[in-house]
């Protein structure tokens, strides 16, 4: 039953990138926020893709695919200094910490989601088809 | 009645199954950091059985020796290999979207191509059984 499993496969990619997908509109959303409950301006959110080996899970099904383990900070980039004397948050020299969020950035990352999950449909859609295939074969 | 062609086409459909899952597989990982490409192969096995081997087959002196050729269909398990082949992404993964999706269409058409003649091979019996 390789065919079924490879929808469950699929399946798991699906809701991957759909994870990041949200976790870039979050990202898009905060683009501006300087002040977020911890302290300090909103830190760019990425999520961590982990291989699921093939191995029998506890319910006794081989399992594959791909998961999300973490969605990490991105803390490697600094934030973005904007000079804004005005602003509320301005430190003494008149500069606000605004979010390390690229938009460029996010929506290429954008692109590349959805392109993976259009493969990963199409996927699913194809092994629809062969399964009916092959339910289809004592018809003759 | 169940001939040789009954189990190659069981084999074929099975190996067919096995490289659609791990084209599957390829394509769920397209992001995944690190992540080498799988490759299933079976043909050659099935060839061998068919046409004759290409290689001489190692010698066994011992039953217990395992044999390098599958020596029935029956014997024929798909593969699969971890390729780690050439790079061309920073993060060390090698999956090529494109490769891996006319892949995925090969193995889907040769697998109702496979589902088709096991069909007709049915409809075969039926007409003699004169059902």
């Amino acid at each position: 039953m390789r065919v079924f499993k490879s929808i469950d496969v699929a399946a798991s990619s699906l809701t991957a990138h759909r994870l990041w997908m949200d976790t870039i509109s979050q990202n898009l959303a905060n683009v501006n926020s300087s002040r977020t409950p911890e302290g300090g301006p909103y830190v760019r959110r990425v999520p961590v893709f982990q291989q699921i080996l093939d191995e029998i899970g506890e319910d006794g099904k081989v399992k594959g695919g791909v998961k999300v383990v973490e969605i990490a900070k991105d803390t490697t980039t600094a934030p973005r200094l904007v000079y804004q004397p005005d602003h509320p948050d301005a430190d003494q020299e008149g500069y606000v910490a605004m979010p390390n969020v690229s938009v460029v950035r996010e929506m290429a990352d954008m692109m590349v989601a959805s392109r993976a999950y259009e493969a990963n449909l199409a996927v699913t859609t194809s092994a629809k088809s062969m399964w009916s295939g092959a339910l289809d074969i004592l018809k003759g | 009645m169940f001939d040789l062609t009954w189990k190659v086409m069981e084999k074929d459909l099975q190996g067919l199954a096995h490289r659609f899952r791990s084209v599957g597989q390829n394509l769920a990982n397209t992001n995944t950091p690190g992540y080498a490409r799988r490759e299933v192969s079976f043909e050659d096995q099935l060839d061998d059985i068919i046409n004759g081997p290409k290689r001489l087959p190692m010698a066994t002196t011992d039953p217990k020796h395992m044999s390098t050729h599958a020596r029935s269909v029956e014997e024929v398990t798909p593969r699969e290999d971890r390729i780690p082949d050439q790079l061309y992404r920073l993060d060390r993964n090698n999956v090529d979207p494109e490769i891996e999706m006319a892949k995925m269409a090969e193995t889907k058409m040769g697998y109702d191509a496979m589902t088709q003649l096991v069909s007709k091979k049915v409809s075969g019996y039926k007409t003699a059984m004169g059902g």
